[in-house]
């Protein structure tokens, strides 16, 4: 007889995208009893989402979403996965430094408990808040993909894509892959994107197989009958019920595009809110203008109990995934008494010097592909930053010059990010104006409290808690 | 800020659904009730995909506003594809796959609840 899940294990890995898969498969390597829960039903992560399904069925598709998807199939073998240390479809909307795992699958709470938990629930896009971008129609370019990964869904007439970043490039790619190229693409920087600084460029060479990739993309655009914009500015997105315009500068010259579909893209940036909810310490990244978990070198952060690896511990992309998780397991083998300090360290090195070289690589695209420079400034008063309270630039400019002291403040008084998504669409957006209004930093500014429950739980579900004496998410708040 | 009133929803027309599918003839279909009216999908796509071919891309309403709203992210974080799923109201339908005989709703009338308020029961 298996497991129950009640049991206590070594490690709760939540995720399994590269960087869960890679953990669970060092974990099983040292011995470890592990659990990875992961809210998609399917391995793979956003990255390499449904690999299993496109690899086996769906030839066609694959070959489109390319070798580095394909190759996934082949390298993420899954023996060490079991139906008992595998919860899939599971939204994890509680942890507790205690080791208490909290997640809600088909309608059901249940908790899992282990020793230390480690967070590799990756990235999300960076929202994007431009006028207009809240109708139907308007979606990021990450979705697109989604779609096209796990529901084999492409856009249907005119799709414009607006952003910046190699997934503008890659999704754009792919459409046209598939005879069904976007009428127009819309940069919001220069064509071959900014200019990296002379070292990073240097470095950047090392990766000439993916430099080449980039720029085959982008020539293949160019030969298509895809219209491209560069530079463009002020973007708003109109339509009455749905979509149906988008409007740019570009070249000082006004221009408007009639559209079915919008797809905006401006990076990606750690998903955040599971640590945050546990009190893990974020800082500022200020050349990926995000915010961060403060990690020692491994992957742990100030909450003794707690890791991040990942894209969700810093952008670094999906082949620093596994290093970063590999790492941070040697460590948590480590504290558990796997192993002893010096085996950690001589184990780590090779994963540490990947991580390297994915770090030095990292430096370039974010040179190339910069995140907006005055996020806060360039959102126009009238448009919406949070979605689910329809709560606008305006109104957080307007509290910002009545000296609004924090994010914490804007979120008192207007709503922003009180609604389901819990300020994961505005947060970022939030702070910048406050910041960008007052000329501050943003760190002054802070970031919306993640807080348990990070999903939605009905009342019934903290009831059937409410009688766990275990369970300790009803008495956190102090 | 522009309130749509529920009448003018109520007459909201799409000529065209935002996307399409590359199915396979291979693939399996199950059926699903989209407002009550049947729609055979394949399977395995997600309630919001299901959604997305359909002629109203319109998943919900605001329930501040009264806009209509459609999925953004389709990876769990924006919470705009919230729809009905076997009548549990507030579903992301980008995390739920379809299954045969599932019914979707979308969250249209559920506005027009918030908006008349609380109701005796």
């Amino acid at each position: 007889m298996g497991r129950r899940v009640s049991d206590r294990f070594d490690v709760a890995i939540i995720g399994s995208g590269p960087a869960g898969l890679a953990a669970a498969r060092q974990a099983s390597e040292l011995g470890l009893d592990f659990v990875l829960l992961d809210e998609q039903r399917k391995l793979g992560g956003n990255v390499y989402r449904n690999y299993e399904h496109n690899a086996a069925e769906r030839s066609d598709l694959a070959d489109v979403l390319g070798a580095d998807y394909l190759a996934a199939s082949l390298t993420m073998s899954t023996e060490f996965l079991t139906p008992e240390n595998r919860i899939s479809g599971s939204q994890v909307f509680s942890i507790d430094p205690n080791g208490e795992v909290a997640y809600k699958k088909n309608r059901q709470v249940s908790i899992v408990t282990a020793d230390k938990i480690l967070i590799v629930t990756g990235a999300m896009e960076r929202p994007t808040p431009v006028p207009g971008w809240t109708l139907p129609g308007v979606m990021s370019v990450g979705a697109a993909q989604t779609l096209l990964k796990s529901s084999a869904l492409v856009p249907k007439g005119r799709s414009v894509f607006v952003g910046s970043g190699p997934l503008t490039l890659l999704v754009a790619h792919q459409y046209l892959k598939l005879g069904n190229p976007p009428a127009a693409i819309v940069f919001t920087g220069p064509l071959f994107g900014h200019r990296a600084p002379a070292r990073s460029m240097f470095r950047a060479l090392r990766f000439s197989g993916r430099l080449a990739k980039g720029f085959a993309w982008l020539i293949q655009l160019l030969l298509s009958k895809v219209d491209v914009y560069t530079n463009a500015c002020d973007v708003e997105i109109s339509g009455d019920s749905r979509a149906t315009q988008v409007h740019f500068h570009s070249k000082s010259k006004t221009i408007s595009l009639p559209a079915d579909g919008v797809f905006l893209h401006e990076g990606v940036v750690p998903d955040s809110m599971l640590a945050m909810s546990a009190n893990c310490e974020y800082v500022w990244n200020s050349a990926q203008k995000c915010w961060g978990p403060k990690l020692d070198g491994w992957g742990k952060t100030t909450v003794e109990s707690i890791y991040v690896a990942g894209d969700s511990a810093g952008i670094l992309g999906a082949h620093a995934a596994a290093p970063s998780a590999q790492r941070a397991v040697l460590s948590i083998a480590a504290d558990l008494g796997y192993l002893d300090q010096g085996e950690r360290d001589r184990q780590g090195a090779a994963p540490g010097a990947a991580l390297k070289r994915e770090q030095d690589f990292r430096e370039f695209l974010d040179s190339v592909f910069p995140p907006p420079s005055q996020p806060g400034n360039d959102i126009p008063d009238q448009t919406i930053v949070c979605r689910c309270e329809s709560v606008t630039a305006g109104q957080i400019r307007a509290l910002a010059e009545l000296d609004c002291a924090n994010i914490g403040q804007a979120k008192a008084y207007t709503r922003c990010g009180m609604g389901p998504c819990q300020g994961r669409m505005c947060g970022l957006s939030v702070a910048q104006i406050i910041a960008d209004s007052q000329k501050k930093r943003i760190e002054d500014i802070g970031h919306f409290r993640g807080r348990t429950p990070i999903r939605q739980i009905t009342l019934g579900d903290l009831a059937i808690f409410s009688t766990n004496k275990g369970f300790s998410i009803l008495d956190r708040e102090k | 800020m522009r309130v749509f009133s529920v009448t003018k929803l109520a007459n909201l027309e799409w000529a065209d659904s935002m996307f399409e599918t590359l199915h396979a003839p291979k693939d399996k279909m199950v059926t699903v009730l989209i407002d009550g009216e049947k729609v055979v999908v394949p399977a395995n796509v997600s309630a919001a995909a299901a959604l997305l071919m359909q002629n109203d891309s319109t998943f919900r309403l605001s329930p501040v506003t009264g806009e209509p709203r459609a999925p953004f992210c389709m990876n769990g974080n924006c919470y705009e594809c919230l729809v009905t799923i076997d009548d549990q109201p507030d579903q992301q339908g980008c995390l739920v796959e379809v299954e045969d005989q599932m019914r979707i709703r979308r969250q249209i009338e559920l506005f027009r609840d918030y908006q008349s308020g609380p109701q005796s029961v």
